[in-house]
Order: structure tokens, then C-alpha cells, then sequence
């Protein structure tokens, strides 16, 4: 399957694409190991560096200037890097444009993700039909009417209405968080 | 107001709502915190989501893993179902076609050029430029059913004639100029690439024709022809298996192309010649001139004293032996007459280690270091250090891991004698081990001489230039049957395939399965059975691309080889060089110490006659050698005492000709701060009226030495991190006795200008020497940490490049490497 493809079906929110993603596992794995990584830490690292990959899909201006398979490895080294706490300068002899893209996006997702800690609470207090309301909506795409017929709400209206209180309970917790 | 966040947040505003909409923001703080909260939640939404799909992904591939097998037998079975492919070229437009539910993905083609279409399903198609008649422009319709449900919720059927065809799919394709259908140019052709997990040779296309009804009859059944579909080198992985997972395991980069290319290629698989090896056993271990040195002064002394060099014994324990076997070479001097003979493993300046040098090569690879066997232990008086001395018989072991049965073993065995007057001489003597020694069995040895049976590097390097480029070579179905090719090491399977690249690829896959048994057999049968084709480009002329492949091997082979001699060779002469520096080092130092203890030892006695009142008597006493002890056996007790307190360097405190003498040495010590952060420290001590300088001894963390108290010391310390270089000088008062050194950074040019005044002209060696020895000491020993790194990964590489070489614990599996998912 071609890189484009994959990269499609992430944004499509098709696990396929996602599962073609975890060939690319066992060689950064071997590279991690050999760089010091604990091996029962590898799995969480390539993780969120799948993360990176699929959030920055989100994007639909995201462009690829080198192949998955590069990328990720880019990105999962500098997970670990930044993971290590080592020196990047010193890590990485010959930084290529792809390494410096890597580098800045998984920094921007670290941001993020502490920027979002107190939603994220929030979002773990809710109901786990709630979350999945709310992904459905917010991540997948889905209108309404699918979401209604998906998670079998009994009309369109029941199922907005549901949306809203979801919505508004994470809000009210969040709320509370930062107070 | 819930709304309005979320629409804004959507980005689904009007351009003149999205405008009051921020103005409202830019005034209300309760409705900016709003905003945030809500945008907030949003994106974790989408990121816990990811998250929780990234991890679900996971679960399937592990699950997927587990499947894999029973995956591989449901396929065997499933095969037996017949896939079609249905495409129709006489569409009409009706709202009442068949397949009317299916979604018409429109295309708007540029008909003056080929243009290569992808649908969200993966069909590809190929149009030529005026595949419809001279229109510019035309929309090209595509509807695709390729699942079943899609097919029976469309309605399409599956009838030819009367019989019932199985199908996974079907597509539909129409051509448009504002609404008028177009027929397709006689003589063109669309080319469909659909995708489909297995091939299966019996694939065919038939046309659909619609009846009047509405149902769909399918005919004209072509069978379709198998082209294979180039794809470009950096998307082919050509390399054995395990190969790129070798590479990440040393910490280096797998998706690094040009690295990995240049990594692989270097190993080259040609019988080495020769000659090339007596070109390189010209090298010799180190300058005539300093061994030349070292005979004459030995030999001066005395004429009748010539040292006669040992007889060996050499030899491989056990032997014979196979691949794979840990061997001992065995060197076993005869009975030693006269003298000793120095074994190894003492301090560097204390005596000269005896060592081996053997000339790399690819048939052995030493395990440890040499040892020795029944050396005595003897303490050097005047160095005050211990050596290991052979008085009858010199035994040395070397351990060597036999990895191929072309052994050679060449170098020498090099070695310091002595005899009971005290005179050394070094020796070499060589060692010439090759082929089998004593071996019965003729026939392996013969095997050795053959080429590798493996596929050699550079026929890799020749396939991904650009005339393979358009050969059946760049496709994914070559890629699939060279991983197979690896592993059974079969170059000559591999000419099969390049002998024939002008005709179909399952020519070639039925030749190479019916050269090979079991397991690998089917394999090969198996791909011969799915009768693929050649690439839509291939012609007669690819015939002679063999001939080429042939040359070019060659010539890539052994330039891979001669590269890599180069570098043998390199560091040959590094090692050669940093040798030659190390023993003119040692022999500079020891003439060195030996005149300072004679000068020093002149003085004390002097001095010590002086008190006593006496003048001292001349000439004086036993003229000190280096290297093997002085026997102090003087005629006057005053010269004994002095003689023991110069060699232990402790006061003297005696009474001679009823007068109390006393010479004085009291101890020094010296701390360097931050040691630990240069890249080396030394320290040393300039007395003023002696001819050299003298080292000061480490020992844990702290330098010391005893001075004479009829000396003036100098106290220097030198350091160097990276370019920089650190000093510290200071003339040491009588009472010293330890210091705390900060050492300052210093200009290379001062440092240069500080250093020759400190010279003396009676010194063989002077500090400015000795760092300049340093500095390319710590050269040398970085560089061959990264060189021993870069030596053992490739080793390791090489496991895995040439697989059949190596004696092997379990046989592996060759099972096809089937889909993950």
C-alpha cells in the first residue's frame, strides 16, 4: 500500500491504515534498544509517535516531504530523545529537513497534551458513552444522523440533545479543574 | 449561544457572523473563557480518540500475529474460488441502469495526454491521450463495487449466460462530453490495476451487456494479462533479510538509503588472489632503524654475548577443526640456554611486552589476547615495577574463532631476549599458517577455494542501476523472490532470473523451482503457478542484459574489495605507526631513565662522600643497564647505601668515616582538580641539574614522587580538551609536599614557546615530546574504539549477508513472508 493511501485512511479514521503503520515497529524497536531504551518502553514510544503522525493528519494541509517510514522513525527517535532527556544537538550528527519537522512536531504535541491535562481529566469523568459521543462528532466527522443510527438513539433529536449535555457536563468539569 | 461557539470552533461561520462573532469575543471575557473551555475539550476529545485507536490498532496486530498461520491455511482453501473482474465499456445513462445506488466518482480528463487515474477503492487505471476520439476534455465516470455488499445492494448479478460466476467485484466505466457518452478510439486501451490481496492465475475480464430488463450478462471473457508494474529502487528493499534490522540494532538509521546501500555494497564475496596477499605482507611492523638501534647498543657491549634468536614450535590446537570452532595457536619456544625470554602483561614503560600481530582476515578472528603460560614474576629494581620472565621454556596462547576453512593465519610473534649479562635483543619471528594444516580431508579444503555461494553484494548493486529500471526487476514481485533467494544462498538462482528478464517472470520461477527440494521447492512452484508476466515495457533486448550484469559485477565486486584492503591497509599503518611511536617512546625513555638515575646517583654519592669528608673516588661503580636489573654488589658499603637509597628514592641516614650522612627524599604529592573533565593529564617533574625530565606516577587519583633534596624541581602539569590546551608550572620549594593543581588554558603558540624552554639538550625525550605523543595517543585510541565499534557491527552485518556460512544452531524457518494484516 502507498504512503498516500495509509495517510487517507488515517484521516478517514480507517484502523486499517493505523494497523499497515505497525510493520514499520519491530526495526524502530531494534534502533530504540540499541539506543538505550528499556524494550518494554518501546511500544508506548512508537505510540505516541503514531499520535504524532495522526494528529498532524488532522491537518489537512499536512504534506509528507519524505516516506512514513522515515518520518516516524524521526519521530519516534526524538519521543525517545526528548523521553532520555538527551541532548539532541548531540544525538543527531547530521539534522535533515524531515528530522527538524519531526523534532518540532513532536515537541508541539507534548505542549499540547499538557495544555489539554485538565481536559483530558475532565473527559475521563464523563461517561464513556458521553466520549464516545463526543469523538464520534468531534474526531470522526460523523453528523448527527450517523452518530443517531450508530450508537442507536431512538431519533436525531434525542441524540443532539444527547451531544449537548455531554458537551456541557465535560465543560462544567473542566471548569471546575482550573478553578 | 452553544451553537454559535461550536459553528465558530468548526470554522462553519459566514464570513460576516465569524467577523461579529470575535468582536463579541474580543469584548466578553465570560464568553472568551467559554470559547476556550469548549475548544479545549474538543481537541482532547480528538486526541483521546487517536489515542484509543492507535491502541486498538495494536490489539489487532497482536491478535493479527496470532492469526497468521491459520490465516495462511484458510487462503490455501479459499483459492479454489474464482475471482472476476467485470468491466463494461457501453454504458448508458438511465436513472434506471444497474448499479444506480453506486456512487459515480467523476474524473475531469485532459484527453491530449496519458493520464493515470486512482479511485478511493485503489483502482488504477491508465488512459492513454485520445483514448475517446479528439476531444479535449471529457468527465470519465467510475462506479466500483468491489465487496459483496456493495455488489447485492447495487443489485448487479453475477449471470454469464446461464452460469453462475463467483465475483469480487465490478466496475463501471463511462466517458462524457457535456452529457454525450463517447466510445472508446479503436486500437486504444485502458489498463485497470485492481487491487486484490492474492493474484490468482485463472483472473479473467469479461464485458457486461445489459438486456432490456435491466439484468447484466457477462461476456467475452479475455483473460487478462498479468503486467507487472515497476516501481523505483527506493521503494524495493533489496537487501537480504535481517539486513535493515541488523542496522537498527547497531543504533544506525534503517530508512537512511544511501547509507545502507553503501554499507551493503562494501562487502565484497570474491576469492581473494594471491598476490593481493603478498602485496600486503610487505608492511612491516615497525622501522628498521629503532630495532637496528637497540641490536647495535646490545651488541657493542660485547662481541662474544650475540644473542641467538629461539626456536618455535607453532601450531593450531586442536586440529583438525571445522567453522565455528575455537582454536588455540600454540607458541612453544625450545629450551631457553642462556638468559630469559620477557612474556607480556607488564606496565608499558616497564619492559618490552612480547606480542603478536596477525594480518586481518576474513577466515579467523581472535578471541581475547595472547597469554602466557609459567612466566615468573620478578621485580624490576631500577623501574620498581614487576615483570614476567620465561627462564626455560616460553610458552604464548592465542585463542582464534575459526569463521571460514581458508584459514590463514599470517604475522609474527615478536619478543625481547635477554641474556644473563644483561644484553636484550628484540625478535620477530613469522608465522605462515594457511590452508589446512595436517588436514586429511582434501575435500574442504577444496570447497574454500570456490566463490561464496551466497548472492554477492555488488549482483545487487548492478540490478538497481537504471538499465534494470524498466525490467521485471523493479517490481514488488522480484523484491518478494530475492528475500527467498537470500536465504537459500543461490547466486546461480539468481542468474536465472537475470538470464531471462526478456521473457515472462514465471519462466524463470518454474527453472529456479526445479532446481531447488522441499520446502523451497514449493515456494518457487508457488510462484510459477501464478504465471505472471513480464513488465508492459519489456522487450527482446533485455536479453543482453546479462552479459552486462556479468561485467559490471565483477568490476563492482573488486572495486568493493580493493576498498576495503584500503581500509585494512589504513589501519595496518595506523596500528604500524602508533607502534613505531610507542617503541621509540619506550626506548627513548628508558635511555632517559637510566642516565637520570646515573646522574642522580653520581650526585647522592658525591654528596655523600662530602660529609664522610672523603673525596670521591673515581671512576665509579657499575655502570647502570636499562631494561634488566643492576646488581648492586659495590666494594665500599658507603656506594651500597647510596646505591639502594637512589633505587627505592628514601632518605639515607648513616654514619661512614665517623661522620653522620644524611641525603634527603621526601615525598610529593599532586591533586589536579576536575581531572576527570580533560582528555588527558600528565604531570611532570623538571629537576634542574639532572638531563631529563621525570613522569610523576598515578595512583588513585593522585601523582606522586619522591624528590631529592639536592635538586630544584619544576612541577608541570599538562592537559588538553579538544583543541584546548591547560597548563600549570610552578617551582617547587623544599617543603613541599602536596599541591592542588588548577590548571589554566593556555594558547597553543605560548604553550609551544613555554614548553622549548623547558627543553634540555641532554634529554632524548622533553615534555613538548611526550605531549605530543599524548595527543596522538588519544587520537589513535579513539579511533580505534570507533574502528573496533564499526569492525564488530560489521561482523554482525556479515551474519547476516553471507547466512550460509555460519555453523547454525537451528535451521530457519523459511516461511513465505505472508501479509501481516
Amino acid at each position: 500500500m502507498k504512503d498516500i493511501q495509509i495517510i487517507t485512511q488515517i484521516q478517514e479514521g480507517n484502523q486499517k491504515g493505523l494497523r499497515k503503520l505497525y510493520a514499520y515497529f519491530p526495526v524502530i524497536q531494534k534502533w530504540l534498544v540499541a539506543n538505550g531504551c528499556e524494550k518494554n518502553q518501546t511500544q508506548d514510544i512508537f505510540q505516541q509517535a503514531l499520535l504524532v503522525l495522526c494528529e498532524k493528519c488532522q491537518d489537512e494541509k499536512f504534506t509528507l516531504t519524505a516516506s512514513i517510514e522515515t518520518y516516524l522513525f524521526s519521530v519516534s527517535k526524538f519521543v525517545w530523545y526528548n523521553q532520555a532527556r538527551k541532548d539532541r544537538k548531540q544525538a543527531t550528527s547530521d539534522i535533515s529537513e524531515i528530522e527538524i519537522a519531526a523534532s518540532n512536531h513532536v515537541d508541539e504535541l507534548a505542549e499540547k497534551e499538557s495544555k489539554l491535562e485538565y481536559a483530558f481529566k475532565a473527559l475521563e469523568q464523563i461517561s464513556a458513552r458521553c466520549r464516545e459521543i463526543l469523538q464520534l462528532f468531534y474526531l470522526k466527522k460523523k453528523t448527527i444522523a450517523e452518530i443517531a443510527k450508530q450508537l442507536k438513539f431512538k431519533s436525531e433529536i434525542v441524540a443532539k440533545n444527547q451531544k449537548y449535555k455531554c458537551l456541557q457536563f465535560a465543560k462544567a468539569k473542566a471548569f471546575q479543574l482550573i478553578k | 449561544m452553544e451553537e454559535m461557539i461550536e459553528k465558530y470552533l468548526l470554522g462553519l461561520l459566514s464570513k460576516e457572523d465569524r467577523k461579529a462573532f470575535e468582536n463579541e469575543l474580543a469584548q466578553d471575557e465570560n464568553l472568551a473563557r467559554e470559547v476556550n473551555l469548549q475548544r479545549d475539550i474538543m481537541e482532547a476529545a480528538k486526541l483521546q480518540g487517536l489515542k484509543t485507536d492507535i491502541h486498538n490498532a495494536y490489539k489487532q496486530v497482536k491478535l493479527g500475529k496470532m492469526l497468521k498461520t491459520a490465516f495462511i491455511t484458510a487462503v490455501a482453501v479459499l483459492g479454489l474460488a474464482i475471482f472476476y473482474v467485470a468491466k463494461t465499456l457501453k454504458p448508458k445513462i438511465d436513472p434506471t441502469e444497474v448499479g444506480a445506488s453506486l456512487p459515480t466518482s467523476v474524473f475531469n480528463i485532459d484527453n491530449t495526454k496519458d493520464t493515470v487515474i486512482e479511485t478511493t477503492n485503489g483502482i488504477i487505471l491508465h488512459i492513454p491521450a485520445y483514448a475517446f476520439g479528439d476531444v479535449d476534455y471529457y468527465d470519465l465516470g467510475i462506479k466500483e463495487a468491489l465487496n459483496a455488499l456493495d455488489i447485492m445492494e447495487s443489485g448487479l448479478n453475477t449471470m454469464s449466460d446461464s452460469n453462475l460466476l463467483a465475483t469480487a467485484g465490478m466496475f463501471k466505466i463511462t466517458a462524457t462530453k457535456d452529457g454525450v457518452e463517447l466510445q472508446l478510439t479503436n486500437g486504444k486501451e485502458i489498463t485497470a490495476q485492481v487491487p486484490t490481496d492474492e493474484i490468482d492465475p485463472n483472473i479473467m475480464l469479461f464485458d457486461g451487456v445489459e438486456d432490456s430488463t435491466g439484468n447484466v450478462n457477462w461476456v467475452n471473457p479475455k483473460k487478462i494479462k498479468n503486467y507487472l508494474v515497476n516501481c523505483s529502487f527506493d521503494e524495493l528493499n533489496f537487501y537480504p533479510p535481517g539486513y535493515l534490522v541488523k542496522v537498527a540494532e547497531n543504533g544506525y538509521d534503517p530508512t537512511n538509503k544511501k547509507f545502507t546501500d553503501s554499507l551493503y555494497w562494501s562487502f565484497d564475496c570474491g576469492v581473494e588472489s594471491a598476490a593481493t596477499n603478498e602485496e600486503n605482507w610487505e608492511r612491516s611492523y615497525y622501522e628498521a632503524d629503532v630495532l637496528n638501534s637497540l641490536n647495535r647498543d646490545a651488541q657493542i657491549v660485547e662481541e662474544s654475548n650475540r644473542i641467538t634468536p629461539q626456536l618455535w614450535k607453532i601450531k593450531l590446537n586442536p586440529n583438525p577443526f571445522k567453522v565455528g570452532d575455537i582454536v588455540t595457536l600454540q607458541m612453544i619456544s625450545d629450551q631457553i640456554d642462556d638468559g630469559l625470554i620477557y612474556s607480556n602483561g607488564m606496565a608499558e614503560n616497564c619492559a618490552s611486552n612480547a606480542s603478536l600481530m596477525l594480518k586481518r582476515h576474513r577466515s579467523f578472528e581472535l578471541v581475547g589476547g595472547l597469554t602466557s603460560m609459567g612466566a615468573k614474576e620478578q621485580v624490576d629494581e631500577i623501574l620498581g615495577c614487576k615483570t614476567f620472565l620465561f627462564d626455560k621454556n616460553a610458552v604464548f596462547l592465542q585463542k582464534i574463532k575459526i569463521l571460514n576453512m581458508n584459514l590463514s593465519l599470517q604475522g609474527s610473534l615478536e619478543y625481547q631476549k635477554c641474556n644473563s649479562k644483561g644484553n636484550c635483543v628484540l625478535f620477530e619471528r613469522s608465522i605462515s599458517l594457511r590452508g589446512v594444516t595436517n588436514q586429511t580431508d582434501s575435500a574442504v579444503t577444496d570447497q574454500a577455494e570456490q566463490p561464496r555461494p551466497e548472492i554477492c553484494p555488488a549482483s545487487i548493486q548492478v540490478l538497481q542501476s537504471k538499465r534494470f529500471a524498466k525490467t521485471y526487476i523493479a517490481t514488488k514481485e522480484f523484491e518478494q523472490r530475492l528475500q527467498h533467494l537470500f536465504e537459500i544462498c543461490d547466486e546461480t538462482s539468481l542468474n536465472v532470473y537475470i538470464a531471462n528478464l526478456d521473457r515472462d517472470i514465471c519462466y524463470a520461477d518454474s527453472i529456479v523451482a526445479s532446481r531447488m527440494s522441499g520446502a523451497k521447492k514449493e515456494i518457487f512452484e508457488r510462484f510459477a503457478a501464478q504465471k505472471l508476466g513480464n513488465t508492459e515495457t519489456a522487450s527482446p533486448a533485455f536479453a543482453k542484459l546479462a552479459d552486462y550484469h556479468k561485467k559490471k559485477k565483477n568490476a563492482y565486486d573488486e572495486a568493493a574489495r580493493k576498498a576495503r584492503e584500503k581500509v585494512l591497509n589504513k589501519y595496518a599503518k595506523e596500528d604500524a605507526t602508533k607502534q613505531n611511536q610507542d617503541r621509540k617512546k619506550s626506548v627513548d625513555e628508558m635511555q632517559d631513565r637510566a642516565n637520570v638515575f646515573e646522574k642522580e646517583l653520581k650526585t647522592n654519592l658525591v654528596e655523600a662522600y662530602r660529609q664522610a669528608g672523603l673525596s670521591y673516588p673515581i671512576p665509579l661503580a657499575p655502570k647502570a643497564m636499562y631494561i634488566v636489573p643492576i646488581t648492586t654488589t659495590g666494594w665500599k658499603n658507603l656506594d651500597q647505601y647510596v646505591t639502594a637509597s637512589t633505587i627505592s628514592r628514601t632518605s639515607l641516614k648513616t654514619t661512614y668515616n665517623n661522620k653522620d650522612i644524611s641525603i634527603e627524599y621526601h615525598k610529593l604529592k599532586v591533586e589536579v582538580q576536575n581531572e576527570a573533565s580533560y582528555d588527558f593529564v600528565n604531570v611532570y617533574l623538571i629537576p634542574n641539574k639532572l638531563p631529563s625530565y621525570q613522569k610523576m606516577n598515578k595512583n588513585n587519583a593522585v601523582y606522586t614522587e619522591s624528590l631529592n633534596e639536592l635538586f630544584d624541581y619544576e612541577l608541570v602539569c599538562l592537559a588538553k580538551k579538544g583543541s584546548e590546551y591547560f597548563v600549570y608550572t610552578d617551582l617547587l620549594q623544599k617543603k613541599d609536599d602536596s599541591k592542588s593543581v588548577t590548571l589554566r588554558s593556555i594558547d597553543k603558540k605560548e604553550l609551544k614557546t613555554l614548553l622549548k624552554s623547558m627543553n634540555k639538550s641532554t634529554a632524548n625525550r622533553n615534555v613538548s615530546d611526550d605531549l605530543e605523543y599524548e595527543e596522538q595517543n588519544f587520537l589513535y585510541n579513539q579511533n580505534l574504539k570507533k574502528r573496533k565499534k564499526d569492525e564488530v557491527f560489521r561482523r554482525e552485518i556479515e551474519d547476516v549477508i553471507w547466512p550460509c556460512n555460519l555453523p547454525r544452531t537451528s535451521t530457519p524457518t523459511a516461511a513465505p513472508e505472508a501479509e501481516l494484516f
